[in-house]
C-alpha cells in the first residue's frame, strides 16, 4: 500500500508528465479526478486552469490535492519559487472555496496548514476556525494534529488546540487507532500525547494502550 | 582470437550500455537509472553486503552533474525529485536499519547541486530526518504521512 501511495505521488516520471499535459486539453471537469497522481507544481498549474464553479466532489479533490502536496516529499524538497508556486495557488484555491463554502473544512484545514508551514501569525487561528466548522470529524481532527505535530514553532493557542483534539480522539476508538498510529510512528509526539492520556480516565489509558497493541500488531 | 574478444566485448558494451550496477564507471543518464541503482545499493547494504558501497552516492553525483551540464537551468526540480526519489527508498518496515544506507549521503549530496540555499537546507533536513530515524516526525519524510491517509481515509 505504501509503496502504491508513495509511487502515485512521489515519483517523477515521463509518464506522468505527459498525463499531466494531457490534462489539460481534458474538460475541466474531469481534471480533479486525475489531481491526486499529480506533483506540487503540476497541481498548482492543474488547479489555475480549473474552470469554476467547481461541483462538491471536485472541490473536496481539490482540497485533498493541495493537503497531499503540501505534505509531501517532493514539496519539501522543492526549490523556494516552486514551492511558493504551490503556496499560493493552494491558498487562492482553498480561499475561493472557503469563500462559496464557509463551512468546508477541508479547505479551512489547508488554510491552516499553509499558515503552519509559512510561519503565519494567524496560523493558530486558522487551526481554531477549522475545529469551529468541523466540530465531530475525527480524520479532520487527526489531519489537523498532523499539521500542529509537524510544525517546529507551534504558536500557544494551537498547542492547547493540540491538546483539546487529543482528548476529544481518545474518545472515540477511531481516534485511539488514529492515535496509536502517530505514536508508534513519531516519538517525539509520543511523548506529548502520553502526557495528555495520563490525565485521561483509567479506561481511556486502557482503551489507548490496548490500540496501540492493536497497531503494533499490524505493523 | 583475443582480438575478437575484445570486439565482441566493445561490441556488447556499446550495444547494452549504461547498466550503471554492473559497470560503476557509467554514470545513471536518467532519474530511474539512478533510483535503480540506489535501489540495489539499499538492499545490499542491508544485508551488510558492501560489493556496491559508493555506486548511490557516486552515481547521484554523475546524474546530477550530468544534469548540470546538459540542462543546469532545470537542475534544482530535478534536484527536488532524485530526494523524493532516495528519500522514499527509505521504508519504516526495515526501521532504522536504512539509515546506515549511503542513502542520506547521497540525498546531501543531491543538495549541493542546487543554487536555492533554502531548498539546500530543507533537502538537508530531509537527510538529517532519515538519519535520526524520525521518519514519521516532521514534514520533511511524508511517508507515514502516506500511511496515515490511507488508514484515517479507510483506503
Amino acid at each position: 500500500m505504501l509503496e502504491r501511495l508513495s509511487r502515485q505521488f512521489g515519483v517523477l516520471s515521463a509518464g506522468v508528465i505527459v498525463f499531466a499535459a494531457a490534462l489539460f486539453v481534458l474538460p475541466g471537469e474531469a481534471q480533479h479526478e486525475q489531481l491526486g497522481q499529480a506533483k506540487p507544481p503540476q497541481v498548482a498549474r492543474m488547479l489555475a486552469s480549473m474552470p469554476a464553479p467547481l461541483s462538491e466532489r471536485a472541490q473536496d479533490a481539490v482540497a485533498e490535492s493541495c493537503y497531499r502536496s503540501l505534505r509531501s516529499t517532493y514539496f519539501a524538497a522543492l526549490d523556494t519559487p516552486r514551492r511558493q508556486q504551490v503556496l499560493d495557488t493552494c491558498e487562492a484555491a482553498m480561499s475561493d472555496l472557503t469563500g462559496n463554502v464557509p463551512t468546508h473544512g477541508a479547505a479551512g484545514l489547508v488554510l491552516a496548514q499553509i499558515g503552519v508551514i509559512t510561519g503565519s501569525a494567524t496560523a493558530g487561528a486558522l487551526l481554531e476556525e477549522s475545529a469551529r466548522v468541523s466540530p465531530n470529524s475525527t480524520w479532520l481532527r487527526l489531519r489537523r494534529l498532523d499539521i500542529s505535530r509537524a510544525s517546529e514553532a507551534l504558536p500557544d493557542d494551537a498547542a492547547l488546540l493540540m491538546t483539546r483534539d487529543i482528548n476529544d480522539l481518545l474518545a472515540t476508538p477511531a481516534g485511539q487507532q488514529g492515535l496509536a498510529r502517530r505514536y508508534l510512528a513519531d516519538t517525539a509526539f509520543a511523548q506529548k500525547l502520553l502526557a495528555v492520556v495520563d490525565t485521561a480516565p483509567a479506561p481511556v489509558q486502557k482503551a489507548f494502550v490496548d490500540a496501540i497493541r492493536l497497531a503494533e500488531g499490524a505493523e | 582470437m583475443r582480438g575478437r574478444i575484445f570486439v565482441f566485448a566493445l561490441t556488447a558494451a556499446l550495444a547494452f550500455p549504461a547498466n550503471a550496477l554492473e559497470s560503476p564507471g557509467i554514470d545513471p543518464t536518467t532519474a530511474d537509472a539512478l533510483e535503480t541503482v540506489c535501489h540495489a545499493v539499499r538492499d545490499a547494504q542491508i544485508q551488510d553486503d558492501s560489493s556496491l558501497d559508493g555506486r548511490c552516492v557516486g552515481g547521484t553525483g554523475g546524474f546530477l552533474g550530468g544534469v548540470m551540464q546538459t540542462a543546469p537551468d532545470t537542475i534544482e526540480p530535478v534536484v527536488a525529485d532524485v530526494t523524493t526519489r532516495l528519500a522514499l527508498l527509505v521504508e519504516e518496515e526495515v526501521k532504522c536499519k536504512l539509515v546506515e544506507t549511503e542513502i542520506p549521503q547521497a540525498i546531501r549530496l543531491a543538495s549541493t547541486y542546487s543554487k536555492d540555499p533554502e531548498q539546500v537546507e530543507r533537502i538537508i533536513r530531509i537527510a538529517e530526518t532519515i538519519e535520526a530515524c524520525q521518519l514519521g516526525a516532521t514534514q520533511a519524510i511524508d511517508l507515514s504521512a502516506l500511511r496515515e491517509i490511507a488508514s484515517d481515509t479507510g483506503a
